[in-house]
């Protein structure tokens, strides 16, 4: 429910011409299989392409969160109730519940010009927010 | 006396154990990539794709949620 509501954000920001100004691309990595990225994107109508990980190797090499504390936290009540109130449901619980995400913009010289680890569930940068970092890095 | 002291750490303790700052974006991350570069994942339409690909000609911006549910 908080995944599929990030995704929504991305989407909604209507940061992918932004982004193709910045010769960048956004591409989405989560746990599933390919069937359920497939069903995700279109049922969140995401222009994004969806990458699979179902072992989360790209999460430990990029240096994710995956721990309890980070699961079960206090910031993350409002962070599901934001997500609820915009109609995003909690169906079966899927994946890894221990696991979180986070955000790397890396450039064609492999530097990590914006990174955001997620310290709680729900805890999502905002997608105009990639865009002007990213912007300040290439100034 | 040592067992007020106790009784008035241990809540404050736990609730700071479960209020986690939230994270702020750091720019210019010294951050190898080489560990990133070398993975292989599949794309929604089962095409393999090499991570290190992504950001061969244009920047990459790679999000990573828990699952697609």
């Amino acid at each position: 429910m908080l995944c599929s509501e990030q995704i929504a954000q991305l989407g909604e920001s209507e940061i992918e011409n932004q982004l193709g100004d910045l010769n960048a691309e956004l591409f989405v990595i989560g746990s599933g299989t390919i069937e359920e990225a497939a069903k995700a994107r279109e049922r969140l109508k995401s222009a994004f392409t969806f990458l699979v990980d179902p072992k989360r190797d790209s999460f430990k090499a990029a240096g994710m969160r995956k721990d309890f504390r980070s699961t079960i936290n206090l910031r993350t009540v409002p962070a599901i109730f934001r997500a609820w109130r915009k109609g995003h449901r909690q169906k079966k619980l899927q994946g890894d519940p221990f696991q979180q995400g986070g955000v790397l913009a890396i450039t064609p010289d492999n530097i990590v010009a914006y990174r955001f680890i997620s310290q709680y569930g729900g805890d999502h940068p905002n997608p105009q927010d990639i865009v002007e970092q990213l912007k300040q890095y290439l100034d | 006396m040592p067992g007020c002291e106790r009784l008035f750490v241990k809540p404050v303790s736990f609730v700071s154990l479960y209020l986690t700052i939230p994270s702020i974006p750091s720019l210019l991350v010294n951050m190898p990539v080489d560990q990133l570069k070398d993975i292989e994942l599949h794309d929604h339409e089962g095409n393999a794709v090499q991570l290190g690909s992504l950001w061969k000609t244009k920047t990459a911006i790679l999000v990573w949620v828990r699952h697609f549910g």
